[in-house]
C-alpha cells in the first residue's frame, strides 16, 4: 500500500465518519425540533378547543338564565297577578275580575308561546329551513331598521336537512342578525344559500363596520359560540371582509356528516 | 502499543454482539416483522462469527464465509427497509435490488475477486447502497412523521449508517490494507471500534421495542 492510499483511507475514513455523524446530529436536532413544534401545535389546538367548550359553557349558561328570567319576570309575575285577580274576584263575586284574570292568563300563555317560539321555531320541522328563515327576516324587517336580502337556490328544493344541521343554522343566522343589529351600525344585510349535495354553504354579510373594528368586543358577541356550534356539526367557519368593508361570514356544513 | 491495542478490540468484537443477541432473543416475540429481520440479522452474525473464530483457530481462512455473509446482510437489511416503508412503491425496489447485489457477488466471487480474499467490491458496494438507503430513510422521516416514530427502526438503521459510513474505505481498500501486516491489525482495530459501535446501537434500539 502507497503513502498516498493511507492518505486517502484514513482521511477519507475520517470525512465519512465525520459526514455521518453530522447527518445524524443534525437529524436528531431536527427532528427534536420538529417534535416541539408539534407539540406547541397540540398545545394551541387544545387551549383552542377548552376555549370553544369555556363559551359553549357560558353561552349555555346565559340562555338558561334568560330562560329563567323570562318565566319569573314575565310569566310569574302575571299568573300571580292573575291569581289574585281570582281569589279576589271569587271571594267578592266580581266578575270583571274574572275578566282581568282571563286576560292575564291570555297574557301568560302568550309569553309562554313566545318564550317556546324562542327556544324551538315552530315551523322549522313543518315548513323547513328556508320558510322559517324567510319568517324571521319578515319580522325582523318589519321593524323599519334593516334590510335583509335571502337569496336561496331557486333551482333546487330545500336539500333534506337533519333537524340539527337546520337548526344549528337557523341560530347562526339569528346570532348574526342579533350581533349586526346590536354591534353593526349596518343597514343591509344578504344571506346567501348555495349547496352542491354533499355540503350547504353559507355566506353572510352586512354594511356595518365589519370584523376589524367589531374585534375587540366580539367574544361577548356569542360571535365565538357560532364555532362551537359549528364544529359541533363538523363544519368550518370564516369571518372575514365583506366587499363593502363589512362583516362577512362564510360557513360550510358537510350534509350527510353523521 | 498500538498494534497491541488494536489486537486486544479485535480480540474482543465478537463479544460486541451478545447483548445485542440476547435483547433481540429476549424482545424478539414482542417485535415488529421489520425489527425480527435485523434480530434474525444479528443471529446470522453471531453464527458467522462463531465459525469464522473457530477456522482462524484452525489456521484456516475464513474469508469465503465473508462472501456469503455479505450477501446475506444485504438480502436482510435490504427486507428490512422494505418491511418498514411498506406499503410505500418504493419497498418492491428495495427488494428488487437483492437479486442484482446476489448476481453481482456470485459473479465478482467467481470471476473477480477470489474467495479466498476480502470481497471488497461487493462489500463496497454493499456500504454504498446501505448509506443510500439510510440517508433516504432520514429524508423520509423528515417528510412523514410516521417513519420518524418508529424509534427501534431509526435507531438500526442510523447504526448500519455510521457502521458501513466510518468502514466504507476499509471495505474498498481492504485488499491493499492486507499487503501491509503492521498496520493491517490497527486498520481493523479501528473497524472493531465501529462493531462495538454498531452492536452498542443495536442492543439500544432492540430494548427499545414495546
Amino acid at each position: 500500500m502507497k503513502e498516498s492510499d493511507y492518505f486517502i483511507f484514513f482521511l477519507g475514513s475520517l470525512a465519512m465518519t465525520s459526514l455521518a455523524l453530522s447527518v445524524v446530529f443534525f437529524f436528531v436536532l431536527m427532528q427534536r425540533r420538529q417534535m416541539r413544534h408539534r407539540l406547541h401545535v397540540q398545545e394551541l389546538k387544545t387551549e383552542h378547543h377548552l376555549d370553544l367548550l369555556r363559551s359553549s359553557i357560558a353561552a349555555q349558561e346565559a340562555e338558561r338564565k334568560r330562560f329563567a328570567e323570562d318565566l319569573h319576570d314575565d310569566i310569574g309575575v302575571v299568573l300571580s297577578t292573575a291569581k289574585l285577580c281570582l281569589a279576589r274576584g271569587i271571594g267578592e263575586q266580581r266578575s270583571d275580575l274574572a275578566q282581568e284574570a282571563l286576560a292575564l292568563v291570555n297574557d301568560a300563555m302568550k309569553g309562554i308561546r313566545n318564550i317556546s317560539h324562542d327556544l324551538l321555531p315552530p315551523g322549522l320541522a313543518q315548513f323547513g329551513l328556508w320558510s322559517t328563515l324567510s319568517d324571521l327576516c319578515g319580522v325582523i324587517q318589519a321593524a323599519g331598521q334593516l334590510r335583509i336580502k335571502l337569496e336561496i337556490p331557486e333551482e333546487t328544493d330545500e336539500p333534506d336537512l337533519k333537524e340539527e344541521l337546520s337548526l344549528g343554522l337557523y341560530r347562526v343566522i339569528k346570532e348574526l342578525l342579533n350581533n349586526t343589529i346590536r354591534h353593526s351600525g349596518a343597514n343591509a344585510v344578504v344571506i346567501r344559500f348555495k349547496t352542491d349535495g354533499n355540503t350547504i354553504e353559507l355566506v353572510y354579510s352586512d354594511n356595518g363596520k365589519g370584523i376589524e373594528e367589531q374585534s375587540s368586543v366580539l367574544p361577548g358577541l356569542g360571535l365565538r359560540n357560532l364555532e362551537s356550534r359549528i364544529s359541533v356539526l363538523d363544519g368550518t367557519i370564516q369571518f372575514g371582509k365583506a366587499e363593502g368593508g363589512g362583516l362577512k361570514v362564510e360557513v360550510t356544513l358537510p350534509l350527510n356528516n353523521r | 502499543m498500538m498494534v497491541e491495542l488494536a489486537d486486544s478490540l479485535i480480540l474482543a468484537s465478537p463479544y460486541a454482539l451478545l447483548p445485542a443477541l440476547l435483547c433481540g432473543i429476549v424482545r424478539f416475540g414482542r417485535a415488529p416483522v421489520h425489527i425480527r429481520v435485523v434480530m434474525l440479522l444479528v443471529f446470522i452474525s453471531s453464527v458467522f462469527t462463531f465459525i469464522s473464530a473457530l477456522l482462524w483457530y484452525r489456521r484456516v481462512n475464513n474469508l469465503p464465509l465473508l462472501h456469503v455473509y455479505t450477501v446475506l446482510e444485504f438480502s436482510l437489511l435490504s427486507v428490512f427497509y422494505a418491511r418498514w416503508v411498506r406499503p410505500h412503491a418504493s419497498a418492491w425496489l428495495l427488494l428488487a435490488v437483492i437479486p442484482l447485489f446476489v448476481v453481482l457477488s456470485i459473479g465478482n466471487s467467481l470471476f473477480v475477486q477470489n474467495i479466498g480474499t476480502h470481497n471488497s467490491y461487493t462489500r463496497g458496494l454493499e456500504a454504498f447502497l446501505a448509506i443510500l438507503y439510510a440517508l433516504w430513510m432520514y429524508y423520509r422521516s423528515f417528510r412523514d412523521q410516521a417513519d420518524a416514530s418508529d424509534r427501534p427502526a431509526l435507531l438500526v438503521s442510523t447504526a448500519y449508517f455510521i457502521y458501513f459510513s466510518a468502514c466504507f474505505f476499509l471495505f474498498v481498500l481492504s485488499n491493499r490494507i492486507s499487503m501491509s501486516p503492521d498496520l493491517r491489525h490497527i486498520f481493523w482495530g479501528v473497524h472493531a471500534v465501529f462493531v462495538f459501535v454498531l452492536y452498542g446501537i443495536l442492543t439500544v434500539a432492540f430494548y427499545k421495542v414495546r
